[in-house]
């Protein structure tokens, strides 16, 4: 003990400094981790976006695919559509989100016969990402198509 | 503590510019992080509220069969004929809807709702988000 209490030498400025800087080199590296809150805010804001959208674009598709007789080949916010295995598919772009819409071709739940009419109900599906690959958003729809027998 | 030569005037002044340039650069990453965490709890708030607003709004539209929206900057209440008034109001929010519906009413069995949601800070002018949406009701 005696041996290293009177060592009064210190240390250098140099190293003073030196330790200072790989210090704060170790610290700038953590630094990155805090403003992460603001990537998860931004997340959620583009998730709430995207949420609202969907509900536009849901009512938007339902209302133009309806007021036609058939399936039209495009939408007004669309691509050409494309005959999938089983659905048609709607790509687009609407308020700067990708968008994408599944509709099947065939009656989501058969005939259900009415009075005078027959009535069918075509399910679809909508879509919201940033990109092709990253989705944000998805809500279902029923389209619905009345024939007079 | 027989030696008692002290420290220079150089090596006080070195030492006091060393300390004030490193608590100057600490002080600056401290108060930045101040402000960057008040600035995201503040969108933070904003989103919450604008998402509590949107579904209220939305199952207001699909329960009630009449209602008015009546706002102002300060707050936002939902009145539906049929039952209590649904108020949002904060201090630190500025709120505004667009288009101008305020008083109007509203039945969504006919009406169609196509509204944005500008929420502001009042304390971070910059701060604040935006929401589009459609209300429906389905027959």
């Amino acid at each position: 003990m005696q041996k290293t209490i009177k060592n009064e030498q210190g240390l250098t400025l140099i190293e003073v400094l030196a330790s200072i800087v790989l210090l704060s080199i170790i610290i700038v590296s953590f630094l990155s981790l805090f403003p992460q809150i603001s990537n998860f805010n931004k997340s959620t804001e583009e998730n709430l976006q995207a949420a609202a959208t969907a509900k536009e674009v849901r009512v938007l598709v339902k209302e133009e695919i309806e007021s036609m007789d058939s399936f039209p080949s495009k939408l007004s916010f669309t691509n050409e559509r494309i005959l999938n295995d089983g659905f048609y598919s709607y790509i687009g772009k609407y308020n700067d989100f990708e968008v994408v819409i599944e509709l099947q071709d065939q009656p989501f739940v058969g005939d259900e016969p009415q009075q005078n009419k027959t009535r069918k109900l075509y399910k679809y599906k909508v879509s919201i990402g940033e990109s092709d690959t990253r989705i944000l958003s998805t809500t279902y729809g029923f389209i619905i198509r009345e024939t007079p027998n | 503590m027989n030696n008692q030569k002290g420290v220079t005037l150089v090596e006080l002044l070195a030492t006091l510019v060393i300390f004030g340039i490193f608590s100057t650069i600490i002080w600056t990453f401290l108060f930045q992080a101040v402000k960057t965490n008040e600035v995201e709890i503040s969108k933070n708030q904003l989103q919450q509220e604008a998402n509590i607003i949107l579904n209220a709004l939305d199952e207001v539209h699909r329960k009630s069969s009449e209602y008015t929206i009546d706002y102002n900057s300060d707050e936002i209440i939902i009145k539906p004929t049929n039952s209590s008034p649904i108020v949002f109001s904060n201090s630190q929010i500025d709120y505004n809807l667009f288009p101008l519906v305020s008083g109007k009413s509203i039945s969504p069995n006919t009406d169609r709702l196509n509204i944005t949601l500008v929420l502001k800070s009042k304390t971070n002018e910059n701060v604040n988000t935006t929401l589009k949406s459609t209300f429906v009701r389905f027959k």
